[in-house]
């Protein structure tokens, strides 16, 4: 059909349509298409806030609570996970991998000089405890992260807050040492003096900034390396020693004790701080001394925030985390009801926009009834007729829907400037879902009109 | 293309309408190219006829053919193609568009004819050239009875029908329009039904037929 065809026969039509109707069930559309796609919008939005919060944030470290005196603490052996409770915390609900600290056995003492060469400028010396966690936990892994047998050099990774320690708070309180960038940071030479007498002395460096993982961490094969060739017997437990049936002075330690036994011989004997009354021999008490085995602290990947049972679960262990979680939980719930809630009344209004759409548009052509019958008469397909009123309803309807894409562009644009203020960052733009769910809309809509519409005409034929 | 009546008898029709008919209730069998002249007092079925055949009614019995298969019973597609294509009409009651202006009116068909001379030479033919800028609502029933006249010789068709065509007409505007009827007739090799009140019309018909 030509053009001047086509607009011929849209003014053989006529133009008077029931205005009110339209003018109800346009702003019915605009609010119903309004309401569905913030509601997609949103749902899009608060899944990739999760998103990110999954890929970012659940992991945590768990160590035993440690409660009491000093007097109480030397008393106590050093505090770790058994094996049934490493298991009962991986079963415990959004656990998704629980993975073991395993500690140094040995002193170490580090120097580290910041003016990039050894033996230049002053070292900052420490001491300080390594660690490891399996290679999956990490949140980065550089390629000098590994350690071959006997190899001098040792890959170091310290959480980036150490390295914002250092530049805000202990660089500018030292002339001598210079804030460092992570770059620079990781260029300074380190020496690490392993043993109580600094006998063995390696290089280090930090390969790398933790945003995840608050522990001075080494690679685990070091570790194990260094456990089996330099650890020391705990000689840091006290005990008391006992004379006469009486506990004769202040507590010893394992290395006093052991000297004493050299000079004094055998028959001494001995209880330990928690339980004083149960005397044994040193032998005895070499014996059955229980070896700690099993991971200090654990790390923990979470595949969702928190539950109330996975709380009450550490509670039982007798276990502590190292950071707090938001309680979510009712934020999640709260927006899955202004989602749901946006949805439903979104879907509701336009249902009844669609339904006030279709009884205006059948009253439109019942309105040009006339001239309809009489096109058909003079031979013209329905569909031809009928096309005439869907361009008109199309293209009130395309305006409405561009209205509502515009709104819904404005009102994100507001709330991603609001989310930003309380450190949420929503990308720009509607989202890709909600384009789709725009033309999804578009097509029910401009489907439903279509028909009835068509229907309409044709009962004239 | 012929059309075949057979034994039809409106629904709406008294019986003694139709006992008293040389047409309803019979077989007759209208072969393309002939001329029908269909004649009757009012109420008798005239337009009734026409618009049956035309395929715009469908209460009554018996059995409407046109060609080898179109029937009441054809689809909606098969009569809009007959309408475009094959038959034409000119209703009593013109059924023009009066808010549309008379040029605009004879451009509102779905196919033209490539036949016809120019629609300016049909108008000025009839007297109405001057009228195709202006509104039909601002017509005489003279003037739109010509132009609903042209609008039906437009068209391509097979089949004429035309339903009181000179009612408005005075003898010089008629006797204008049986040539120019004539002469598309024969451009299109088409048969013609025409109805009237009087036995005797100002075209020439093969055939009459008394309802």
């Amino acid at each position: 059909m030509s053009k001047d065809l086509t607009k011929l026969l849209d003014r053989c039509l006529g133009k008077e349509s029931p205005a009110k109707e339209l003018l109800l069930a346009s702003l019915g559309c605009l609010l119903g298409s309004v309401l569905v796609l913030l509601a997609l919008q949103t749902w899009v939005d608060y899944r990739s806030l999760q998103e990110h919060e999954k890929r970012g944030a659940n992991y945590v470290t768990l160590n035993k609570e440690v409660t009491g005196g000093i007097l109480h603490n030397l008393a106590q052996q050093e505090k770790f996970f058994l094996e049934d409770e490493v298991e009962e915390i991986a079963r415990l609900p959004g656990v998704l991998e629980v993975g073991g600290f395993t500690r140094n056995h040995f002193p170490v003492t580090v120097n580290i000089w910041p003016a990039g060469k050894i033996g230049l400028g002053s070292a900052a010396r420490a001491d300080l405890f390594f660690e490891s966690v399996p290679d999956s936990f990490l949140d980065q892994k550089p390629a000098s992260w590994k350690w071959e047998d006997n190899a001098s050099f040792v890959p170091i990774m310290v959480p980036k807050f150490y390295l914002d320690l250092w530049n805000f708070g202990l660089a500018p309180s030292r002339s001598e040492y210079p804030a460092l960038s992570m770059e620079t940071a990781s260029l300074m030479p380190i020496e690490i003096f392993i043993g109580a007498k600094k006998s063995v002395i390696m290089q280090g460096r930090f390969v790398a900034f933790s945003k995840r993982i608050n522990s001075v961490l080494v690679p685990r094969s070091f570790l194990e390396w260094a456990n089996a060739r330099f650890a020391e017997v705990a000689e840091q437990e006290y005990f008391f020693v006992w004379k006469d049936d009486e506990i004769a002075g202040p507590p010893v330690s394992l290395a006093q004790l052991k000297k004493m036994l050299s000079s004094l011989g055998n028959p001494i004997q001995v209880s330990a701080l928690a339980t004083p009354a149960k005397r044994m021999s040193v032998g005895e008490m070499l014996e059955n001394r229980p070896a700690a085995s099993g991971p200090s602290r654990l790390l923990v990947k979470l595949g969702q925030s928190p539950t109330e049972e996975f709380w009450a679960g550490l509670k039982k262990i007798g276990c502590e985390t190292n950071r707090e979680f938001p309680q979510n939980e009712w934020i999640q719930n709260a927006v899955l009801f202004l989602v749901w809630g946006l949805a439903i009344l979104g879907s509701l209004v336009s249902l009844l926009s669609v339904a006030t759409f279709a009884s205006s548009f059948r009253l439109l052509v019942v309105q040009s009834a006339e001239p309809t019958r009489n096109l058909i008469h003079l031979g013209f397909c329905t569909q031809e007729i009928s096309g005439i009123f869907i361009r008109r309803f199309t293209h009130r309807f395309i305006l409405i829907l561009a209205l509502s894409l515009v709104f819904c562009f404005g009102t994100r644009q507001i709330l991603s400037t609001l989310a930003l203020k309380h450190g949420l960052f929503l990308s720009s733009g509607l989202s890709w879902e909600t384009w789709v769910g725009a033309m999804l809309y578009a097509w029910i809509f401009i489907s439903i009109n279509r028909r009835v519409i068509h229907t309409a005409v044709r009962s004239f034929a | 293309m012929k059309i075949e009546l057979r034994n039809i008898i409106p629904a709406p029709l008294p019986h003694s309408v139709v006992s008293s008919s040389e047409l309803w209730g019979k077989d007759y069998t209208f072969n393309q190219g002939e001329s029908i002249l269909v004649y009757a007092p009012s109420g008798k079925g005239k337009s009734t006829l026409l618009h049956i055949i035309y395929g715009l009614r469908k209460d009554f019995t018996g059995e409407l053919v046109l060609g080898e298969q179109l029937s009441p019973q054809s689809s909606m597609g098969a009569w809009q193609d007959a309408r475009s294509h094959k038959l034409s009409i000119l209703f009593q009651d013109m059924r023009l568009f009066p808010h549309l202006s008379t040029r605009q009116n004879l451009a509102l068909l779905p196919v033209l004819s490539s036949v016809i001379p120019p629609v300016e030479e049909m108008c000025e033919r009839l007297g109405v050239l001057a009228l195709l800028e202006q509104r039909v609502s601002t017509l005489s029933h003279g003037q739109r009875q010509r132009i609903a006249l042209i609008r039906s010789l437009c068209k391509p068709f097979r089949w004429l029908l035309l339903d009181e065509p000179f009612s408005h007409l005075d003898p010089a505007n008629t006797e204008l329009a049986v040539q120019l009827i004539e002469e598309i007739r024969m451009l299109n090799h088409a048969g013609l039904i025409l109805t009237s009140l009087q036995e005797e019309s100002p075209l020439q018909c093969m055939h009459r037929l008394q309802l």
